[in-house]
């Protein structure tokens, strides 16, 4: 069990905002790796910065032993990344199976003339695609909707589908952005075991999330931010202990449940 | 205002075989809009390039001017076909790299697409009108087929050409609708035309996707431009002018970014303008198609069937 992901010295500068400042941490790999912090304070910029969203202004990326910074998000993808969004962003008319398979094509060869001309390795891929595309749909429990269009499905649903879409490119880490929001306490559950099965069958997770019981039950190790920075990082019950973490994240005084009565909001 | 109901018939087929054609033109728009959510207003230059080109390979190279029959009919129609279709998806090509790529590199605002589609546009349409090239007047198409009548149908014939348009169409259309709904590109483009972030981010190369696209939609506009050519006998360097003024209203009609809209569209608006001329009069057909875009902005906007591509 080595680093899959380091993240060392990040920094990003929006003209005269500093989203993040010198952001270290490491992921070890076959871990759920919990990211926190009240709004704002750079989360949803990190998810960016390691998926190639943004180039981060100083700083780098490691995963696997190679340098991501720089690179464009297909090609993240390609080296083993995924991530759901914070914003359900699925492809809308789209069936719930095309979405998955949009995923799975991301390991695909196929050029435009193989389909046109229907080659063995066209017909075997789009076979064998639409077969991973229904068992990611099984895996999330979304077999019976697989034919329906992704915008009509129920919000925990979408939640559901995003993640199985991100599986179906094959990651070696997910990233997931707050997963839980807006889900109900039944949902909510449905979801941890989802995590925990992602996690058992080999894939690391990278997860951002507000609900404090979720964050610190799936949580192996947890990294808050405050105001881009790192000010806590480490096990959930040390971190829910240090001072720093309890006056910036949570509130001087306040309960360990007062983080997710913030609204859910962050900017990107 | 006297209606001639003879004419109902051949204008209805005159106005299903261009409606066709528009159709063909119409999805290189449409697919374009789809990934970029910009009017390619330079398509009617890369539809020009595909009679051309058939032109100078089949006319001027190998000097095939005679009718052919049989087996050597099919052959050098698939040519003109596929000349056609190459040559003006290599310009589309072509052209989203020098007019559109350095301004999706540079993050530019819509209207410099706009800008730079009507300078490509005009740039390549007077290159084709210098005495290098085409010249200023029209040149004449080699005659690789003659007119014959085929069949007839609400008693008015149909030639030979018109039944090569038909079936070329046909395929065509069921060729791209099982390319965009059972293929890889097929799923990129559509997911790039509703998320482009997210697209990328789930592994769609988008600069190879749209890329494609151009060289898709340019592809059929090739074919449709090498079919108008065979049936009206001749190339012209202004020649993508109407036609592609007309399949972007046929797209608009449709749904733009909507490719079985474009379909649509194409269809309604060839028999739109053409059955037009039995109650009104030739000289009112391209009237009547240029009013039904703008009563279409005004009554339906996203058009018939709504802006969404793919199935």
């Amino acid at each position: 069990m080595g680093t899959i992901l380091k993240v060392d010295k990040v920094t990003m500068q929006f003209g005269g905002l500093r989203a993040l400042g010198d952001v270290d941490f490491e992921i070890q790999e076959g871990e759920i790796f919990g990211l926190i912090g009240p709004n704002g304070a750079g989360k949803t910029t990190m998810f960016n910065c390691v998926t190639g969203v943004y180039n981060p202004t100083a700083g780098s990326v490691t995963f696997d032993g190679v340098a991501i910074t720089g690179k464009r998000p297909d090609q993240i993808v390609e080296i083993g990344i995924c991530r759901t969004f914070q914003q359900i962003r699925l492809f809308p008319n789209m069936t719930a199976l095309e979405n998955v398979f949009v995923g799975v094509d991301a390991r695909h060869k196929t050029q435009i003339l193989g389909a046109i001309f229907r080659s063995p390795r066209h017909r075997r891929e789009e076979r064998e695609g639409e077969a991973k595309a229904m068992k990611l749909l099984e895996y999330v429990g979304l077999t019976r909707f697989a034919n329906d269009l992704a915008k009509n499905l129920s919000y925990g649903d979408q939640r559901r589908l995003e993640i199985a879409r991100a599986l179906g490119t094959g990651p070696k880490l997910l990233l997931l952005d707050e997963p839980a929001a807006g889900m109900n306490p039944v949902e909510k559950n449905g979801l941890r075991d989802l995590v925990r099965k992602i996690r058992d069958s080999g894939v690391t997770v990278l997860l951002i999330e507000h609900d404090m019981k979720v964050v610190m039950g799936l949580s192996d190790r947890v990294a808050v931010l405050d105001h881009g920075e790192r000010i806590a990082y480490g096990k959930p019950e040390e971190v829910q202990k240090d001072p720093k973490v309890i006056e910036a994240y949570l509130g001087s005084g306040a309960g360990g449940n007062a983080a997710s009565k913030q609204s859910k909001q962050e900017g990107a | 205002m006297d209606c001639n109901t003879g004419l109902l018939g051949p204008t209805f087929v005159q106005g299903l075989l261009l409606g066709f054609i528009y159709a063909l033109i119409a999805l290189g728009y449409t697919m374009v809009y789809g990934v970029l959510k910009l009017i390619n207003f330079a398509h009617d230059a890369v539809f020009m390039i595909g009679g051309v080109a058939a032109f100078y390979v089949i006319g001027q190279w190998f000097g095939l001017t005679d009718p052919f029959t049989g087996v050597g009919l099919i052959l050098v129609l698939v040519a003109v076909l596929v000349i056609g279709g190459l040559a003006s998806s290599g310009g589309a090509v072509l052209l989203e790299r020098a007019a559109y790529r350095p301004l999706r590199k540079r993050h530019a605002a819509r209207l410099s697409y706009l800008i730079s589609a009507i300078g490509a546009s005009f740039f390549a349409t007077y290159l084709f009108q210098q005495s290098f090239l085409l010249g200023p007047g029209k040149r004449s198409f080699p005659h690789v087929m003659t007119t014959e009548k085929a069949f007839e149908i609400f008693g008015s014939r149909v030639n030979n050409k018109g039944v090569l348009i038909i079936v070329t169409v046909i395929v065509c259309l069921v060729l791209l609708d099982r390319l965009i709904n059972q293929t890889k590109t097929g799923r990129s483009i559509r997911a790039l035309s509703e998320d482009v972030v997210a697209a990328q981010l789930m592994g769609v190369n988008v600069t190879r996707v749209i890329v494609m696209t151009f060289a898709i939609g340019g592809f059929f506009g090739g074919i449709a431009s090498a079919l108008y050519s065979l049936q009206f006998g001749n190339v012209v360097w202004n020649m993508g002018f109407i036609p592609g003024v007309k399949a972007f209203t046929a797209a608009v009609l449709g749904g733009i970014g909507n490719i079985r809209g474009a379909m649509l569209g194409g269809l309604l608006l060839g028999l739109i303008e053409n059955m037009s001329v039995v109650c009104l009069g030739n000289q009112w057909s391209d009237v009547v198609a240029f009013v039904v875009l703008p009563l279409m902005l005004i009554l339906r906007p996203t058009g018939i069937l709504g802006e969404r591509i793919g199935g």
